[in-house]
Formats: structure tokens, sequence, C-alpha cells
């Protein structure tokens, strides 16, 4: 059974990048534009992964973070944000919110084929 | 997905984003006393996300821009940096190398715009302050790469349920497949109608539950039609979007005060009547900001507010979309049309017109009264040439002025350019197809009702109105059954506050047509918009009315002929039934 990676982006431009890795390293990837409506389909669904952007309109990633870490079936789904914040503080507020890591854009698809790997890796083999 | 995919989806996406932009910029400005933050966020988010795929892409010198850009933005949304008109106008101006930039990418035409290092110091100037990220060059920090790590922290796999579906809330198709489905979907109609007809003639025993069964089908097959034509349906949001920025610029350049408001964007318009209404429309708002509204103190002389009122509105009735543009201005100067038509010649000096006769003036071609040649408008595109993009679409465009007060310029456009209702007439073996919304009246003349004016001219005369006639054979260069007018219809058609009588034989039944353009074929014929596949498998071409009405002004009562050797024998069709009689001869 393939992994399925869920992708919270709300440049579809960035989504179709991702997308376009993920799927060609055999994962399934499931999207969403927007923290708001991720959440509501994360309600019915447990993806093995969460890769979500930070800025979004209606909710942002931080606070997605927060949401989907008091959800039971999500309290431990490992979640990466996707942030092009060379800023530490964002990094600190994700893991604070319970992140498990960080891809920094602009990413080259090895990084992100590797990190992916790695978190999913590390749990189950994808 | 392929890269070029990949680059067409970021092009959409950033000329949505840049679009988006300029729009809160400009509502920013309206709002100048309380700035709404909500409006710095969503300029903010749109450059951030511009910046991230830019880079992702490998366009460097847009994402360093964009990097520029949102420095400032950075310190608009901390509140370190106040929002001054001064402040709009640059973000303005980077909206528009944000443009330009993005249109050189896509041409991947080397060279930068010419202001783009004099915009990139005026951002990084703005951007200095103790908020100010990396020392204020963008460039090295962004192309620089993000990498990726964990927190190390470990966390358990979550449960496993089964897929869910994801909903997209849109869906992004290629034009030319919808197209595909449309052509699909009406000759499902075609072949449906086919049946019907065959079932007509089919024996009792079966028939009424054959007939049942194409009813049925005949919803269906309508049903489908009408959901596939509605994707091709676009908001024309996108069109009335791109207004106020025009609008401001306009006005600012005269010094007048002019507020936009639009309504109805919701309104949804067939994809290619969106490309094309887009330049009239444009032309029919800077006439009005360079013609119709004064300037401040003239509006306050003539006790008006100084703020001129410019309204755009949209809306549908009946199968036709309506465009209004509408200011509040000074309305059609009739002496001064007046006075530009007999210099034209348009007019006798002595003549006694009316208010109606006068401002239908408007519409011909090289009219112009405006005194002075502004930057925008006087470019040698008149109202003629916004009439006849209106009408190339099968709309009418109509004006009401009252003096003082305004001038309202109303657009009607079908609803769809691929469906139509049409009457369907017999000239001697030919059908052809005329849309029923041009007709006026049919009749069959009385001997004596048919007179020739001139040498060949021939006019019908109905109720007292002499109505120049056109005989229908004679322009398609076709034997009718009757020469003589009181064995045959006339058909009267109005275009554009004109009527034309046109002589066919007899009248057939009305019924909707898919319109199969011939120009993909053939050369654009004058008279003709198109053919259709009637429900026997034959042709009929579609008369094009302004085209008709054209023709009658051209030459009043002599039917030009649309004269070509070869017989139109085949129309682009897939039903298996592309051969016919003919519809008759282009």
């Amino acid at each position: 059974m393939k992994s399925t990676v869920f992708v919270v982006e709300d440049s579809r431009t960035m989504r179709a990048l991702v997308r376009n890795v993920l799927e060609g390293d055999g994962y399934e990837v499931r999207e969403s534009a927007d923290g708001r409506a991720a959440l509501d389909l994360l309600h019915s669904m447990s993806p093995d992964l969460v890769i979500t952007d930070i800025n979004m309109p209606e909710m942002d990633g931080i606070t997605l973070v927060r949401e989907l870490r008091k959800l039971p079936a999500l309290h431990r789904t490992p979640v990466l944000i996707l942030t092009t914040e060379s800023d530490d503080t964002v990094k600190a507020s994700a893991r604070a919110a319970g992140a498990t890591g960080w891809i920094g854009k602009p990413f080259h698809p090895d990084q992100l084929s590797q990190i992916v790997a790695r978190v999913l890796g590390r749990e189950r083999p994808g | 997905m392929s890269q070029d995919a990949t680059l067409r989806m970021f092009f959409e996406e950033a000329t949505d984003l840049v679009g988006d932009s300029e729009a809160a910029l400009l509502r920013l400005e309206a709002a100048s006393g309380e700035p709404d933050p909500g409006l710095v966020n969503r300029i903010f988010r749109n450059v951030h996300t511009l910046k991230g795929t830019s880079a992702m892409l490998g366009l460097d010198r847009l994402a360093a821009f964009a990097h520029s850009l949102e420095d400032v933005l950075v310190r608009m949304r901390k509140g370190a940096q106040a929002i001054t008109p001064g402040l709009v106008d640059t973000l303005l101006a980077s909206v528009d190398v944000l443009r330009r930039l993005l249109e050189r990418a896509r041409e991947g035409s080397g060279g930068e715009p010419e202001n783009l290092e004099s915009m990139l110091a005026t951002l990084r100037a703005l951007s200095v302050g103790p908020a100010a990220r990396g020392g204020g060059d963008g460039s090295g920090t962004i192309l620089a790469g993000g990498g990726a790590g964990l927190f190390g922290r470990a966390s358990d796999d979550g449960g496993h349920d089964p897929d869910h579906a994801v909903e997209a809330a849109t869906v992004r198709v290629p034009i030319e497949k919808v197209d595909s489905l449309v052509n699909l979907v009406g000759e499902l109609v075609i072949t449906q109608s086919m049946i019907a007809r065959l079932v007509a003639h089919l024996g009792p025993d079966r028939a009424r539950e054959l007939e049942e069964a194409v009813a049925q089908m005949d919803r269906h097959a309508r049903e489908l039609q009408e959901r596939v034509m509605a994707v091709r349906m676009l908001p024309i949001r996108t069109v009335f979007g791109r207004f106020p920025r025009l609008v401001r610029d306009l006005a600012h350049a005269q010094g007048k005060q002019v507020v936009l408001e639009a309504s109805g964007e919701d309104t949804e318009l067939d994809k290619s009547v969106i490309e094309q209404i887009t330049d009239p429309l444009t032309h029919l708002l800077r006439n009005a900001i360079d013609h119709g509204i004064e300037p401040p103190e003239a509006r306050r002389a003539a006790g008006k507010p100084g703020v001129g009122h410019l309204r755009l509105r949209a809306y549908q009735e009946g199968g036709n979309i309506h465009l209004e543009v509408a200011d509040d201005g000074r309305g059609l100067d009739r002496d001064r049309i007046a006075r530009k038509a007999e210099e034209l010649g348009l007019l006798t000096a002595d003549a006694r017109p009316s208010d109606d006769e006068i401002f239908g003036l408007i519409w011909e071609p090289g009219f112009s009264t405006a005194d002075t040649v502004s930057q925008v408008s006087g470019r040698g595109v008149g109202l003629d040439v916004v009439r006849r993009n209106v009408e190339t679409l099968g709309g009418s465009i109509t004006v009401h002025t009252e003096r003082g007060r305004g001038t309202t310029f109303d657009v009607r456009l079908p609803l769809t350019l691929v469906i139509l209702d049409g009457q369907s007439l017999r000239v001697g073996s030919h059908t052809y197809i005329l849309p029923l919304a041009a007709i006026v009246e049919s009749l069959r003349p009385r001997p004596g009702q048919v007179s020739r004016v001139f040498t060949d001219a021939e006019v019908v005369v109905v109720r007292g109105e002499a109505v120049p006639m056109i005989r229908l054979h004679r322009v398609f260069d076709i034997a009718p059954a009757t020469e003589d007018p009181s064995q045959g219809i006339v058909v009267i058609v109005e275009h554009g506050g004109r009527d034309v009588a046109l002589l066919v034989d007899e009248l057939g039944g009305q019924q909707q047509v898919v319109i199969k353009s011939l120009e993909a074929n053939f050369q654009k014929v004058t008279g003709v918009a198109g053919a259709t596949i009637l429900s026997d498998g034959g042709v009929a071409l579609i008369l094009d009315v302004p085209g008709l009405v054209a023709l009658s002004r051209a030459r009043p009562g002599g039917e030009p002929r649309i004269v070509t050797s070869q017989p139109v024998v085949s129309v682009a069709s897939s039903a298996g039934h592309s051969q016919s009689d003919g519809g008759g001869r282009r």
C-alpha cells in the first residue's frame, strides 16, 4: 500500500511541484489550498505525512499543526512545514506547535525526496 | 506534469496573484483613512507566494524583485511603514514591474524592464529600517535555497484509514478539451433530432415507447449540452477586475476625480465573448472619462458633486447579457455632434434631425467630437469600431444620454455563441437559418406592395414605411421557386435600428441549431454567419443579419452577389453526414 502525503499549500504551482516530486517517488498525494479546508478534510482521512505551507489565507500552517495535534487520529502523524522564512522564529513556533521538520523554499527535488523518505522511512517503509 | 505545464500553471497563477495585489492596493488607496490590515496581508501573501514559486522555477530576477517588495510589505504589516499615497504609487509601480518581469519570463526574452534597478533601489530604501531582514539585499538570501531538516523529535505513525477523496474546488481544463466536448454534445443533439424525425415516420406498434425514450434522451441531451456549455462560461469579473486601475490612472492623468462602481461581476459569459468584449468595454470607459465626466470645478459649477461616478453593470435578461457603462457626466452634446456632422457632410445645414438621428451619428466611422486628442482617446479608434466588435459577437449597443446628467451605453450580448434559436427559410432547393431574435415580422406582400425606387432598388411598403428589400436568391445566386414577391414571403429583420426585408420562397420551422463556424475551412463570407447541420442531415447556412443589413446599405436595393464557383458541400462534422446537397453557395 502506497503511503499517502497530504499537501497543504495555497499556491497551485507549488502544489504541482511538490506533487510531481512525491508522485515520482511513488507516494499517493492529496492536497488542499488552505489550512481550514485541510483541517476539514483531515477529520475524515489519515495520511502518512502532512506537508504544509505557513502563509495561507484562511488558516496558517502553524495553526493547522496545532489543530491537527488535537485530533486523536493525527496526534502523531508527522508534519513538515514548507517555509521561505530564513527567520528561525517561524521554525521555532512550528516546532512548538508540534511540527516534525521543515523544508525551506526554494528546495531541490532531491531535498524534498530525501526528507520525506527519512520521515516516512523512520516510521515505516514507504 | 511536464516542465512546460508547470510553467504555464505558474504564469496563470502569477498573473492572478499580481492582478489580485493590484486590486487590493487600489482598495487600500480608496480607504486611505483607515487602512485594512487584511488588505496588506493579502498583498503580502500574494507577493510571498510569487517569490517562493518563481524561486523554485529558477526565475531569479522575479524572485529577487518579489523579495524586495515583500520586505516593504513586511514593514507595512508590522505598522513600521505608514501607508501614504506616495507609497501606494510606488507599490502600484512595483506591480507593473512584476507584470513586465512575468511577460519577459513568459516570452523568454532577455533584458529587464528599464526601471527595474531604480524600483529595486526605491524598495530597498523603503525597507531599510530596524525591521528590515537580511540587511536589505534580498537576492542572496532568497536564492540560496532553504534546505530541510527535522526538529529532532520522534513521531509515530498515525492511523491508517482508507483513502477519502479530496474534492478540488476548481479544475482548470484546457479550452480545447472543452471545445471538443461542446462539439460532441452538439452532434449528440443533432443525432437525437434525427432519431426523433425517424420515429415520427415509424409504424404505430412500438412507436409510442420509442417516442418516450427519445423524449427522455432529448431532455438528457439538452441538459448535458447546457452543463457542458456552462464549463466554457467565465464570470465577467475577469474583465471588470482590470478596470479600477485603468480608471484611476486615466482620472489622475486628467485631473478628474472618478469613482468606479462595478456590479454583477459574477455574471457569466462565454470565454470567447469575455476575450473579445474587453477592448470595446475599455474603450467605452475611456470615452466616459475623456468626454463624459467633467473636471471637478466644472462639475461643482453645474451643481454636481466634484467626484464623478462611473457605473459598470452586468446582468442577464432572457437570453442576453447586458453590460452597461454609465457616467454622470455632461451627456452627449447635440449641437456639437450636429456641427461635426455638417463638417463631415453627414448632415445638411437645413436638416431638422431628431435627437435619435443626431445621437445615431456617433456610430459613424471617423466620428469624434473630441476637440483635443488626449493620450488615450483619439487614436483613430472610434465608437464605430466598438459597435463593429460588439456586432461581430452577435450583440448590439445602444446609447441613452441626458444633457448634463450623463450617458449610458448598453451593450447587449447573446448568452452563448454556439447555440442559436433559428427560423428556417426555403429558397429554391436550399434551406437557410435566420436568427429568430433578428426577425421583426414576416408577411406575404400583396401585388403592388413591392415597388422599384431607383433603377434596380426595390422596397416593400409596410404600414406606410418603405423597407429596402433583398432578394435572397440573388445574393446567393440560386434559382428561386418564384420571382414574384406576392407568391413568396418577405421576412423583415432589424439590426442597429434599420429594417431590411428578405424575400424568400417560404418559411420552415423554428429550431435550435448548433453553429459551426465556416471560417476554419473557408474565408469569411459577408452575409453568412456560419452553417449548421439540420435534423435531416442537410447543411444550412446561417444568415448574418448585420452583414445583410450592411449589404443593403452599401447598395440600396441592388443585391450584391456573393459569388464564388465552389458550392459549400461539407461542414466539419463527425456525425457521418458531412456530405449534403449543399446549403447554398458561398
